[in-house]
């Protein structure tokens, strides 16, 4: 937690137009959320070899979509610009009952001091009637979110 | 006037409607100095890709920056985008040549429902970054306008 707390710092030092590699951590009583990528040089660089894992902490969910590793084509949006980021996750289960999981977060360089959250992560889950969840089941779980940006050397 | 509600109904449907949804994209610049369009399908599920996607840049008419006239953008130029609760925000970059010279340009739109309006208004940046010849540091210039962008 303390070299992200200093990854923290330097988001909030770096130049925007610098290239690095974005983290972000979410560790609550819901959640361990973590997710990484490199972020290309530019005004707005592109975003590369991300990758991302979601674990929710409430027993009796559906086991698939409690534990989920996102890639990059899971990444439907992303928005890291100007202090400014944005990632916004989802995957749908591959076969069965529909089932679903969309991941917000947003985080900004302001108002957060270093090594504090500095945003917010929306996990919304959804499942259809399975084996063991005759009523389907749908969650939509919040808390906050620490993101950093460590410039390239 | 019906495609307004169908906007904002369509935005909404993205940010947390079934998984099938889809919406039709559209963003546009019209100053003195750029035309742009860009136009697609939005879906929720499948690969997050928009389909059928077509963007056209134009630079017209005096203070646009020295290098491209016209700058043909596919999918796999889509650096960064959001479209995700009310925001339209898209980041586009290729690489040009002309001339003998090379570079990139970057199209950056940011735009937000307004709820009044129901409409995406909201600015552009464009920035035209030419090669340095011995490795300096590569001149750019910057314009910044109006954009606008629906979904519906």
């Amino acid at each position: 937690m303390r070299a992200l707390a200093l990854l923290a710092f330097l988001v909030m030092a770096a130049p925007v137009q610098a290239s690095g590699r974005l983290t972000c951590r979410a560790d609550d009583e819901h959640v361990i959320l973590t997710a990484s990528g490199r972020v290309g040089p530019g005004r707005a660089g592109a975003i590369t070899g991300f990758d991302a894992e979601l674990a929710l902490k409430e027993p009796g969910l559906p086991a698939d979509l409690a534990r989920a590793q996102f890639r990059g084509a899971d990444l439907f949006d992303r928005w890291v610009m100007d202090g400014e980021v944005r990632l916004r996750l989802y995957r749908e289960r591959e076969s069965g009952p529909y089932g679903s999981i969309d991941v917000i977060m947003t985080a900004s360089r302001e108002g957060a001091p270093p090594g504090e959250p500095n945003g917010t992560y929306a996990v919304d889950l959804a499942s259809g009637e399975a084996e063991g969840l005759p009523e389907g089941v749908e969650r939509l779980i919040e808390g906050p979110v620490l993101c950093a940006l460590e410039s390239a050397p | 006037m019906t495609a307004r509600p169908a906007l904002l109904a369509a935005l909404l449907v993205l940010h947390a409607g079934p998984a099938a949804a889809t919406a039709n994209l559209d963003c546009g610049i019209d100053d003195r100095a750029v035309r742009f369009e860009l136009s697609g399908l939005m879906g929720r599920s499948g690969s997050g890709a928009i389909l059928s996607f077509r963007s056209e840049l134009r630079l017209v008419g005096r203070g646009t920056p020295r290098g491209p006239t016209r700058v043909v953008f596919s999918q796999e130029d889509v650096v960064q985008r959001w479209i995700v609760g009310g925001r339209i925000d898209i980041a586009l970059r290729r690489a040009w040549s002309r001339n003998g010279r090379k570079g990139t340009v970057t199209v950056i739109l940011r735009t937000a429902v307004d709820e009044e309006e129901l409409e995406a208004p909201g600015t552009y940046e464009l920035i035209v970054t030419q090669e340095a010849p011995r490795g300096g540091k590569p001149p750019s210039r910057t314009i910044r306008g109006k954009a606008g962008c629906s979904l519906g």
